[in-house]
């Protein structure tokens, strides 16, 4: 019975990490200098802000700008180490190794993003450290194995420090290792270029969009626990461009989505009818 | 404009902050925290001056007892108002208040009393008395169309908040006198109701048009051309007052067209069901920003003899008085630096300038040295002392409270919802070791309690249980290699046999600090008191098993200068027979100064190192201490504490057995944050049900 079949022909198919079209993406500082640098150098990267602010589109760009395979991966609690690195799995009468996003990225000089990061568990992401620092291996405990990340392999993961949990945080040993990059939700002008551009709805429309996001956002801590993202701007501003009434589209698209509470639907409703 | 003079007559109250109905309400039935029978006959007797005798009015005085204290302190200052104006009208409301407020809604009964008010002021005293007899008829007759300040209040202050990230408070006004709705820059001053429209949302959208052009007011600035107002009101008289009113507000409605479409839907919905005519929209352009001194300069060109305009029913008061009230802080003053001389009588102009519309009678002066208008050098030299003074005032109380936090005293704020702001170093909270004088019999233990103990450790242990390696899993981390193996030599190979071949690792990932605040205030005394103790000792008992962190202290007091906690286990102390002395010698203490121990044990919490940071109260009812600390100001600064604790990371919860939590729990806390438990019996299996839920 052979028992250690290694499956070394793990190479992947760089057409389906490789992104061909130009992403849309409006930078807002200096995020894609301090990014390009940190890849020249070598130093993994960590983009903080709140959801929907941009930072999976923002790595969508710059894997297509520096023509580098990208692999997502999106954590959650349930996410183990082997989940990462790999496994044994059982094939007819034998055990085959199929290598983790990670261990695939590290062997094929990818950029690995891992997605809200603060979701796994603690003893998961420790597991990425000797990547992080000037080794920049990845140790494959049950191959017995030190791989040696490719000269390309860039790591990057996000989060969103916002969120009021206590047990959704970074181990100071886990986020020493990265150079970090805020996000935050674009300044007004911006903010509105992106929407139209993401949408198509005309200027003027989207600036009223953008009025009332920032309503919603002054909220925060006041009935609301984050206020209305980039994103749901351009998700409702899609809605209004299809012929939607504004008030309709922004208690479907803002409104119903940012909460639960019935006084606070009732703000959210309020607010709408101010600004549309 | 006869309705806006219609509108003007029916307010006639008096000057006040309106209790919020969603507070109102919650206190109807609440009884905790009331003034005791003999307190409410002696204020009464005192508000009636002995109309009747004494024993008549003990019927009413036992219902009224069985009120909250929010409503025993409105009901007394009706009646004291009442009192001014008729004496046994105010003794036959007393009667019927209990019952009256049972059957009408907190603002029906607002309205009820404001109508006898209203009719005993206009000497209609038939009809008052009919009012008080028929109040059980009065709810059938109300109008419902009119919209009332407090309806209103709460989503439009939050609205104002959500746009200008400020506090500004809306206020209700006397109108008897005819104002206008009016700003000062800190609070927006609304009318107590609207009954312009025979619809309840019309009136609502009034309302809210009024909100905007007072915001609109503060954000364009208006009363940075206060001087120049002036000396037009002081030239040409109301007339003036009268144009630029009309003036202002069109420009301040061409602001909000710009900036809130949807208010200038509202507001043009308002001139359609009024048939206002159409106003001049024109004269101000679609893309130049305006300010005050545009308005002032369009007077000019048309001309202030003449007469085009009637006041808006949305448009506020821009008297000189009223924007004079406006905080001047040092950005407005510079923001403004041009002065405006409106005077015809000005030597600067000249020939050539009465060829020029607009320069004919207006003349713009830049003085980069003049003075901010009205100061002078004294009242400088005023804010410097005064700011020396407050510096030094600041130092010494730094350092007193430097030399109060050595002795395990401590100052925290306290928030008063009556001026919407905190007391600074209101509450003086102490730390105080338990005495240990208790009877050693006391702390046998018995057999309930062995039962109890029992129960709580095979629920926790679940807890402990969960953190193993799971063999034969349909799924996991890794393939349990052993499975495999005899799966693989079974003979028979049923398929079934490969289907639970992988390991699951639990790996213990709990970080879990609990602080335990019980309250141990008067109202717990007797079997409460026991059966807390109980609960607590067996909780930390079990809970030493688990690696969690815990503490547990007790807490209570008397007045702000004395809320005193009792550290009963602290986080750095491992269970010991010491703390178990410690619990059973807790006492029942004075009063429930909630928000004060909140916020000390929040702060003792925070220290922890722990992920997962839970604050559980154990009370037996709503705050409550001397000195007014009760109903909405003690539920208000609760509340705020639970967010500031909530700020740091910190779960709170709360489990009470008052079956009126219901009532102010989910206001203060939210939905989720407590639990209710009506038998006190199941307290100590109730606790340690709660944890395993709060903390896995």
């Amino acid at each position: 019975m052979n028992t250690n079949t290694m499956n070394t022909n793990t190479i992947i198919n760089n057409s389906e990490y490789i992104i061909h079209e130009e992403p849309y993406y409006l930078p807002t500082a200096n995020e894609v200098e301090i990014f390009n640098s940190a890849l020249a150098e070598n130093i993994p990267v960590l983009l903080k802000g709140p959801t929907g602010c941009g930072k999976t589109r923002f790595m969508e760009y710059m894997s297509w700008f520096h023509k580098r395979p990208l692999i997502t991966v999106s954590c959650h609690d349930d996410l183990t180490t082997s989940d990462l690195v790999g496994r044994y799995l059982i094939k007819n009468d034998s055990t085959v190794w199929q290598d983790g996003p990670l261990t695939t990225a590290v062997r094929n000089g990818c950029i690995c993003y891992l997605d809200e990061i603060v979701e796994a568990r603690k003893d998961t992401t420790v597991v990425i450290h000797p990547l992080c620092d000037d080794r920049r291996i990845l140790p494959l405990e049950k191959l017995g194995q030190l791989l040696k990340a490719a000269p390309e392999f860039c790591l990057t993961m996000s989060y969103n420090p916002g969120y009021q949990s206590a047990v959704k945080d970074l181990k100071p040993s886990t986020r020493q290792r990265f150079i970090a990059i805020n996000f935050a939700y674009p300044v007004e002008d911006v903010e509105k270029t992106i929407v139209h551009q993401e949408s198509g709805l005309p200027v003027e429309q989207c600036v009223h969009l953008v009025k009332l996001a920032n309503m919603t956002r002054n909220l925060v801590g006041n009935g609301l626990e984050e206020g209305a993202s980039t994103r749901l701007l351009v998700h409702t501003a899609k809605l209004i461009k299809r012929g939607f009434e504004p008030n309709v589209a922004c208690k479907c698209g803002i409104a119903d989505s940012l909460t639960d509470d019935d006084e606070t639907k009732i703000l959210l409703h309020e607010m709408i009818d101010t600004i549309f | 404009m006869k309705f806006i003079i219609d509108w003007f007559k029916k307010q006639v109250k008096p000057a006040q902050k309106v209790i919020r109905p969603s507070l109102l309400e919650s206190k109807q039935t609440g009884s905790c925290g009331g003034m005791s029978t003999t307190e409410l006959k002696i204020r009464i007797e005192l508000i009636l001056d002995g109309v009747k005798t004494k024993d008549s009015i003990m019927g009413s005085v036992t219902q009224l007892a069985g009120l909250s204290h929010s409503l025993q302190t409105q009901f007394l200052d009706q009646l004291s108002e009442l009192s001014e104006l008729s004496m046994s009208h105010a003794y036959s409301v007393m009667l019927v208040y209990t019952p009256s407020i049972k059957i009408m809604d907190s603002k029906e009964h607002s309205q009820w009393i404001e109508q006898i008010i209203l009719s005993i002021s206009s000497n209609q005293l038939d009809e008052a008395n009919s009012l008080i007899k028929n109040y059980s008829q009065f709810n059938l007759q109300i109008n419902r169309s009119t919209t009332s300040f407090s309806d209103v209040a709460d989503v439009l202050e939050k609205l104002i908040f959500s746009i200008t990230r400020q506090e500004l408070a809306l206020m209700s006004i006397d109108l008897s006198a005819n104002q206008r709705p009016y700003t000062n820059g800190k609070s927006i001053f609304l009318p107590e109701s609207i009954s312009v429209f025979d619809n309840y949302q019309d009136n609502y959208l009034l309302y809210k048009v009024m909100t905007f052009q007072l915001l609109g007011q503060i954000q364009l600035q208006t009363n940075s051309a206060l001087k120049d107002i002036e000396e037009g009101v002081t030239e040409y008289g109301d007339h003036f007052l009268d144009i630029f009113s009309t003036i202002e507000t069109l420009r301040i409605n061409h602001y909000l067209k710009k900036k809130f479409p949807g208010i200038w839907k509202n507001i043009l919905s308002i001139h359609e069901k009024l048939t206002i005519e159409t106003y001049p929209e024109h004269i101000f352009s679609d893309h130049a920003e305006t300010s005050v001194f545009d308005s002032l300069s369009w007077i000019k060109q048309f001309g202030i003899k003449q007469r085009i305009l009637d006041s808006l029913p949305y448009q506020s008061d821009f008297s000189p008085e009223k924007l004079s009230k406006h905080t001047v802080d040092s950005g407005s003053v510079q923001a403004s630096p041009i002065m405006m001389n409106i005077d015809k009588k000005s030597s600067e102009i000249t020939e050539d300038d009465d060829n020029n519309q607009t320069a004919e009678r207006i003349y713009f002066k830049h003085n980069s040295n003049s003075e901010p208008s009205g100061s002078t050098n004294q009242p400088d030299t005023d804010i410097w002392q005064n700011l020396a003074d407050n510096i030094e005032h600041h130092q010494a109380e730094q350092k007193s409270l430097r030399d109060e936090q050595k002795q395990n005293s401590y100052l925290y704020p306290e928030w008063d919802i009556s001026l919407k702001q905190y007391r600074n170093n209101w509450c003086r909270v102490e730390e105080i070791s338990t005495e240990h004088d208790i009877d050693e019999s006391q702390i046998t233990d018995d057999i309930e309690l062995k039962f109890f103990e029992k129960r709580i450790r095979k629920s926790l242990d679940l807890i402990i249980n969960d953190q193993k390696l799971i063999r034969n899993q349909a799924d996991g981390d890794d393939i349990d290699i052993d499975a495999w193996v005899a799966a693989s030599s079974n003979k028979t190979k049923h398929a079934d046999d490969f289907q639970n071949i992988y390991i699951r690792n639990n790996k213990n990932s709990r970080s879990v600090a609990i602080l335990f605040a019980v309250d141990i205030s008067g109202s717990t005394a007797g079997w409460k008191n026991k059966i807390i103790k109980q609960s607590t000792w067996l909780l930390s008992r079990t809970l030493a098993n688990l690696d969690d962190q815990y503490a547990i202290y007790a807490f209570s007091g008397a007045g702000r200068d004395h809320c005193h906690i009792y550290p009963v286990k602290k986080f750095d102390e491992n269970y010991n027979y010491d703390i178990k002395q410690r619990i059973f010698s807790l006492k029942p203490q004075q009063y429930t100064r909630m928000g004060a121990a909140i916020r000390h044990l929040g702060k003792t919490l925070k220290q922890s190192d722990a992920k997962t940071k839970i604050l559980f109260v154990l009370t037996d009812g709503k705050p409550d201490d001397i000195d007014s600390y009760r109903g909405d100001y003690g539920i208000e600064d609760t509340r705020r504490a639970f967010n500031e604790v909530k700020a740091l990371h910190i779960t709170p919860f709360v489990l009470t057995f008052d079956k009126e939590a219901m009532d102010y729990l989910p206001y203060m806390l939210g939905k989720k944050h407590f639990r209710l438990i009506s038998d006190i019996t199941m307290l100590p299996i109730q606790i340690s049900t709660i944890y395993k839920q709060l903390t896995t």
